[in-house]
């Protein structure tokens, strides 16, 4: 009914709006209508006309028939469109709908639960769940034939699966092969660096954060308190598996400059110093040993030890440089006596053989004469902060108390201090003896003169025990010479002079202790019996005692012997 | 203590190095198991084609894991371990050698061969 009436408007405005069409749409509606303007003629449209009024009044159905397709407008194609799509749609929503409601009821048989959930609520009420069952139909009419295309198909899937995975094992078994390899590589060089002692600990690599193995080849954990605490890693090279020395200091890795400590002494030879002895560099690193990173190890733990010992020395020597020590950049210099002694940090340098093997070392006799003192300072040194490591780490096993972290945090060696002390002790010694030399050749015509010398007196009583507690007890005391001198006058009385030759704690002061005690006879002196007490005074420079003790023999020559007794 | 750690953790991983040499075996046979075809369904033949590829799969990772495996457990013995050496602690330094040595050496330090 609708559709009649809309139909109907849309031909009745054509029909009003025909005159006012422009030429343009004319001619394509003339065309449409027409087919062609082949066949229009005037005389054909004249009896067209004609014929159209004679017969307008009869009916309308043929103008009817030729306007039909081109007056529905495009609203009406869209409602129709629109109400057919939501035909199809319901028709669509409900085919799926019976169509789901199929599938469920036979998936009902099978698993209810999944069935139940999905059936629509008419089909749960009307039909029991599980009463559809479906069989499958073969196409083809023999079960044998389909078995074995069937058959064919699945020969085909496996030997293809079979093949594939042939190629995954081949494949990976040549990447873990390879693997394997390169893992057997590095546990055997690591255990080589295990079976060498050393120390190796969990780390990180700090140029990527990835998990690594360190080496511990410093001395920290030894007693050392030097900054760098000698910790490497032992890098793995992806392609090889083979592993790499690489030092770290203050978190970072990378390669060190290598510095060994060279002792000179030079002579003063006609107001001119001359080299005469330098210590050798005979470290050799290529041992028994061929194993590369193992020499590395090596190598770096000897120059960690001398850049230690370099530091300790620099800080010892600042505390002395009212003791006529230089430090000039990476130089210690000891002037003691026409002597200077270089302790110099040199870089090591693997290729200067020339330097390393001292080859103009031993040009001439004057030249090479104090190379065995050289090579025993550099020794001395050595074993010094060996000690000094050794002492550390006793007081590292202690009950920690305020007292040893103190200690800990204090304690300083003593490797310039005792070698200066000793040189300086030794020259000591020998003017005191020439002093003294020199007053038994002034006072030999007077009194019978007796001179004894007890070299380190202070280690005396150790020896005679043989309890060495320590066996560096020498380095370790200010060192002592005892002088005795025993004047002996012709009516017997004895005069005994007893001089301690020492130094401060610091061992470079001199000190001289004099005690002077007089005897009655010489059999009393060698008793210390009823000894009269002179003098007994501490002196710290050596013209002092010379003086005192010229004055002090004199005065005994020159006193009466009666006074002398009653004095006794 | 270390010791003890290192067994409990070395057992533990001896223990996960078998199950995988089972599982990988296990794996193994499946693959046979699935290989022949006989009169299975064609979907039932799918299935298995592609159980066979990731049981192979499975294969490849588990003996990757055995690598990292005995790495940890090398780890562990290089590192979880200390060594004891016999005999050396029974060697007792002769002190008084080491002292007449060491005051030898004080004594070539104060010797001067030369004499100006």
């Amino acid at each position: 009914m609708s559709k009649y009436t809309s139909r109907y408007q849309s031909f009745h405005s054509q029909l009003t709006s025909r005159d006012k069409l422009s030429v343009a749409e004319l001619i394509p509606r003339i065309l449409q209508e027409r087919n062609s303007f082949l066949y229009i003629s005037e005389e054909s449209l004249e009896n067209e006309i004609e014929h159209k009024n004679s017969s307008e009044a009869e009916s309308q159905e043929p103008d009817n028939v030729f306007a039909q397709p081109d007056e529905i407008d495009s609203y009406e194609l869209f409602q129709k469109n629109k109400v057919e799509l939501a035909q199809q749609l319901n028709s669509a929503l409900n085919e799926t709908s019976l169509s789901l409601d199929f599938v469920s009821l036979l998936l009902s048989s099978v698993k209810v639960n999944l069935g139940k959930s999905t059936m629509s609520p008419h089909l749960t009420q009307n039909v029991p769940p599980g009463s559809l069952n479906a069989d499958r139909l073969s196409k083809y009419d023999d079960p044998n034939d389909m078995q074995s295309k069937v058959a064919n198909l699945g020969n085909g899937w496996k030997g293809e699966s079979i093949e594939k995975i042939t190629g995954l094992f081949r494949n990976a078994s040549m990447k873990l092969n390879e693997q394997v390899i390169k893992e057997k590589t590095y546990w055997e060089l690591l255990i080589n660096v295990l079976d060498h002692d050393e120390v190796l600990y969990k780390t990180r690599d700090p140029l990527d954060n990835s998990r690594a193995i360190g080496v511990k080849y410093g001395y920290s954990a030894s007693g050392s308190s030097y900054r760098d605490e000698g910790n490497a890693i032992l890098r793995k090279d992806p392609s090889s598996g083979a592993i790499s020395f690489v030092p770290i200091s203050r978190g970072r890795a990378g390669t060190k400059i290598c510095k060994y400590i060279k002792v000179r002494i030079l002579t003063k030879v006609d107001d001119d110093y001359l080299l005469t002895g330098q210590s050798l560099f005979d470290k050799k690193f290529a041992g028994k040993n061929t194993s590369a990173i193992i020499n590395d190890i090596e190598k770096a733990r000897y120059f960690v030890f001398q850049e230690d010992l370099f530091y300790h020395l620099t800080r010892e020597a600042k505390g002395l440089i009212n003791y006529n020590i230089l430090i000039i950049s990476n130089k210690i210099i000891i002037e003691v006596d026409n002597e200077l002694i270089e302790i110099e940090s040199v870089v090591f340098d693997e290729d200067d053989e020339e330097e390393l093997n001292n080859l103009y070392q031993n040009t001439n006799q004057l030249s090479s004469s104090n190379n065995r003192r050289a090579e025993a300072i550099l020794i001395f040194m050595n074993l010094m902060l060996c000690c000094f490591y050794k002492y550390n780490l006793s007081l590292k096993q202690k009950v920690p108390t305020a007292v040893t972290k103190w200690k800990q945090q204090n304690s300083h060696p003593l490797i310039l201090r005792p070698l200066l002390g000793h040189i300086r002790h030794e020259l000591n010694v020998s003017s005191l003896r020439s002093v003294l030399k020199n007053h038994i050749g002034a006072f030999k015509q007077d009194l019978e003169l007796e001179l004894e010398v007890i070299q380190y007196s202070n280690l005396q009583a150790q020896e005679l025990d043989k309890s060495f507690e320590n066996p560096f007890q020498k380095a370790i005391e200010a060192p002592c010479t005892t002088f005795k001198l025993r004047c002996k006058r012709r009516d017997g009385r004895v005069l005994e002079t007893v001089i301690d030759v020492t130094s401060t704690e610091i061992f470079v002061n001199l000190v001289l202790n004099l005690n002077v005690t007089k005897y009655d006879s010489g059999s009393d002196c060698k008793q210390h019996d009823n000894g009269a007490n002179v003098l007994q005074n501490t002196f710290y420079d050596l013209n002092e005692v010379d003086e005192c003790l010229n004055w002090t023999i004199m005065n005994f020559i020159n006193q009466d012997s009666t006074i002398t007794s009653a004095d006794g | 203590m270390s010791t003890l750690v290192f067994s409990r953790y070395s057992i533990t991983n001896e223990e996960k190095i078998d199950s995988t040499i089972e599982q990988i075996l296990q794996k193994f046979q499946d693959i046979f198991d699935v290989a022949n075809v006989e009169d299975k369904s064609k979907e039932l033949l799918a299935v298995e084609s592609l159980t066979i590829e990731s049981d192979a799969f499975m294969i490849i990772r588990l003996c990757e894991d055995m690598l990292t495996m005995t790495r940890g457990l090398k780890e562990v013995w290089c590192l979880g371990t200390m060594r004891v050496e016999e005999g050396d602690v029974s060697e007792t330094i002769d002190v008084a050698k080491v002292y007449e040595k060491f005051n030898q050496l004080i004594d070539t330090i104060n010797q001067k061969d030369i004499e100006v």
